[in-house]
């Protein structure tokens, strides 16, 4: 049995103080604080259930070591869901990089990620999707859902056969990019739509043939780099949601970053449409005039925009035009950002820093950022039985234990990923996930990665606060 | 003055001012029958050009010689992803083998500060032309090359000291063509409007930022920035100019769309006789080379003006070594040894 004692469980709406058992990956009880373990010689209640439980899964009327996790000062919520996330890791043998990648995402907080179809090869049809499940299935840590190409490789010119996939469980299509034929983004909608599958397309100037590594604006103009304007990744979102409007299909604008879009989206869903839309973690904080160094660790996929945009975008969390919030982790060999601004490969290793990020960022709520990382996410991706779902008896055990008052650096903790290019290294991150459970398995205790073999040892040792 | 010399924004009035004192001293080398200084002996300056340039490499190659410094050069193919090595490699290879200095140009913007951050303490990065990002021993050259025309002893006695901070107070300066792709007119803006002059940006609006009062307005200091105005007309600023700034024109721009022909171009932008005809009868011109002969200015017009002495690309080149050894000498000298070489 798992104990998670003394913290707050936060969910929509509402917040209690409790403690949760936890068995055989579910939820068994959620309980009054201290009532769990073994509390005061004085408490004349008689054995607790989930105690009777563990012993009868015990089956010789010993109690089954409990595992606890002392949440005092901490808020338990529903494990985080990534919508956007590369499964890679530089310099691994190929076989880790599922369980390196699970790793990194549980000790960021998440129980559930989605990982992008842009391998190579793209994965577009069955037969790869059962690989890459197989491969999947190995790393515990985070509950890795597969989400499949729009188009068959990513080619962008013919359907993907999305019904086979959809029937197979894959619910999330995406070429990671944009869809630059409007025509075949309303066939990918419709065809979508009775597969109760969601479309994400990431509205980009590359929709209108415009490519440069960051925002149009005073500062590209002064360092002499070509911007994309933020008017053309609007022209892009509006061609979309227009898609959304003509089919009545389920639309996901991956990664908006400007605030036109975050416009663009909130009149969508005034209207009634199918449209949800996210943002990273990292266009929450930074904007272009953080790249005017050429510091190629500010090249991003969207551009860094102005401030305005990114004030839009922090307000679009608070008011949930914006569902959701995305790692867009993508861990890049260290010589990659050290080529010309221009050359070097947009993107951050982000999944251990992502929430943090969030629930750190001073200006989103609590529930704004819960809403963002866990609830909508899991929703928008089906995932709620991985992640993001109630804290209920009888739920599959996806949490997460988030202390809002610590402050810390990947420097300091050192990060699982051996990706270095994160924009985060030396940058104080407000709030720390202590602990991941994925499936009723702890997955991270004290900001570490759990060894499951030597889990209850370290645990007896005690969690130092 | 930092480390490296990457910009002119990064100097200041101060510093420009100070490169240009300097380089009236190196004119002065320059003319002497050995125009050798035994100034950076010792010393070795690298030439890490990604992108070819014979002017520049030449310029910078020329300077450090006669200072006496030894000059390493090094060709790289500019994109560095081809050849599967880094930035960071490449030039940690050549710093790896000893050097002073190193003057970068790169087709891409940002290199030079980037190399910048991987040097060693004591390795100095000269910006030898950065994508469209700056060019500035460009600035420098054209402003030290306006600054002694328009000096009231232009040609004081070798040598001698100036009372006077350099200064182009009250000049008015029109900046013609290609601006937004030009790394050339980034550094003009930068060292002209140091210098206290006044400055009119011409050009389409497809050859100019998008936004272009927004770029200047947020880049250069307040007082800079009121004296720079944009025109769409060069016949609408013609008459009050002291000088007009040619910017070459390169022809892929209209492949690019960015013009609708050259004879278009020409007809609005271009120095016809006309438009000289309207020049104030001492406004100079100028232009970084090489010129395409009918398109930034009319064949017969360069003649006249050349004959008028109202053309200073030649002073241009000129002063260009000139500038390069102030840069160098300020970067990496002992700040002594300007004498004449004494051992030839």
């Amino acid at each position: 049995m798992l104990a998670i004692t003394g913290g707050e469980i936060v969910e929509r709406g509402h917040r209690r103080r409790a403690d949760i058992a936890v068995i055989d990956g579910r939820i068994e009880g959620v309980h009054e604080p201290g009532r769990l373990l073994s509390g005061s010689p004085d408490d004349p209640d008689p054995p607790r259930p989930q105690e009777q439980a563990a012993a009868a899964r015990a089956g010789d009327g010993m109690l089954t070591p409990i595992e606890e996790i002392d949440a005092t000062g901490c808020v338990i919520a529903a494990g985080f869901v990534d919508l956007c996330a590369r499964v890679a890791e530089p310099l691994a043998l190929e076989g880790h990089v599922m369980q390196i990648t699970a790793t990194a995402a549980a000790m960021g907080g998440y129980s559930a990620l989605v990982a992008q179809p842009d391998t190579d090869p793209p994965l577009d049809r069955l037969g790869q999707l059962a690989e890459i499940r197989r491969l999947a299935a190995s790393a515990a840590s985070c509950h890795i859902v597969t989400a499949a190409t729009v188009t068959a490789g990513r080619a962008g010119t013919q359907l993907a056969p999305m019904a086979e996939l959809a029937d197979a469980g894959v619910s999330w299509f995406t070429d990671t990019g944009p869809l630059a034929d409007w025509g075949l983004l309303c066939r990918a909608l419709q065809y979508a739509s009775p597969l109760g599958a969601t479309v994400a397309v990431r509205p980009s100037g590359a929709a209108l043939g415009i490519v440069a590594p960051m925002h149009e604006g005073a500062v590209s103009a002064r360092m002499g780099v070509a911007g994309e304007p933020a008017e053309a990744e609007c022209a892009a979102a509006a061609a979309a949601i227009s898609a959304a409007r003509r089919t009545g299909g389920r639309l996901h604008l991956d990664r908006i970053s400007a605030a036109g879009s975050v416009e663009l989206v909130r009149a969508a869903k005034a209207d009634g449409l199918d449209v949800s839309a996210s943002v990273t973690a990292e266009h929450l904080l930074f904007v272009d005039a953080d790249a005017a160094g050429f510091d190629t660790l500010m090249r991003a996929e969207p551009p860094y925009r102005t401030a305005a945009d990114r004030e839009a975008l922090v307000a679009g969390v608070n008011d949930r035009t914006i569902d959701a919030v995305v790692s867009a982790h993508t861990p890049l060999p260290p010589h990659d950002k050290d080529l010309p601004f221009d050359e070097a490969p947009p993107g951050f290793a982000s999944l251990e820093t992502c929430a943090a990020v969030v629930l750190g960022h001073p200006e989103i709520s609590l529930e704004a950022a819960l809403d963002a990382l866990s609830w909508r996410p899991a929703e928008l991706a089906g995932a709620g039985h991985l992640g993001g779902g109630p804290i209920e008896p009888d739920q599959p055990a996806n949490l997460v234990v988030i202390d809002l008052d610590r402050t810390w650096t990947l420097a300091d903790r050192g990060s699982v990923s051996k990706a270095r290019n994160t924009p985060h290294r030396s940058r104080r991150l407000n709030a720390m996930v202590r602990a991941t459970v994925t499936g009723g398995r702890l997955a991270v205790v004290d900001g570490a990665p759990c060894d499951h073999a030597g889990t209850v040892a370290a645990l007896r040792s005690g969690i130092a606060r | 003055m930092s480390g490296h010399l990457l910009t002119l924004g990064e100097l200041g009035t101060d510093g420009i001012s100070e490169l240009l004192s300097l380089t009236d001293r190196f004119v002065e080398v320059g003319r002497r029958p050995i125009p050798k200084v035994p100034a950076l002996r010792g010393r070795t300056v690298a030439t890490l050009f990604f992108e070819e340039s014979t002017r520049t490499r030449l310029a910078f190659e020329t300077a450090a010689k006669r200072l006496s410094a030894d000059v390493l050069n090094f060709s790289a193919a500019s994109s560095s992803l081809a050849k599967g090595e880094s930035l960071r490699d490449t030039f940690e290879t050549v710093q790896a083998m000893g050097i002073h200095a190193a003057v970068v140009r790169h087709r891409s913007a940002g290199v030079p500060a980037q190399i910048a951050r991987w040097a060693d303490d004591g390795v100095a990065i000269v910006n030898g032309g950065d994508g469209w990002h700056a060019h500035p021993t460009q600035g420098l050259q054209d402003a030290y090359t306006l600054w002694r025309h328009f000096r009231p002893a232009p040609d004081s006695e070798p040598g001698a000291e100036l009372d006077d901070q350099p200064t182009l107070a009250g000049r008015r300066i029109a900046i013609v063509g290609d601006i937004v792709h030009s790394r050339v007119a980034r550094s003009d803006i930068e060292a002209y409007t140091a210098l206290d002059a006044s400055i009119v940006l011409v050009a389409p609006p497809t050859l100019l930022p998008a936004q272009p009062r927004e770029w200047i307005d947020c880049w250069l200091p307040p007082d800079a920035a009121k004296r720079v105005e944009i025109s769409h007309s060069l016949d609408d600023v013609l008459d009050d100019l002291d000088v007009v700034g040619l910017l070459r024109c390169q022809r892929e721009r209209m492949i690019d769309g960015l013009i609708g022909s050259v004879p278009e171009y020409v007809a609005r932008y271009g120095l016809t006789a006309e438009r000289a005809q309207r020049l104030a009868p001492d406004a100079v011109i100028t232009h970084p080379g090489p010129m395409n002969r009918g398109i930034e200015i009319a064949g017969d017009t360069i003649e006249d003006l050349a004959a008028e002495d109202r053309l200073l690309v030649t002073r241009q080149v000129t002063y260009g070594v000139a500038v390069r050894m102030a840069v160098l000498f300020r970067l990496i000298g002992s700040g002594t040894a300007l004498g004449a070489d004494d051992r030839g």
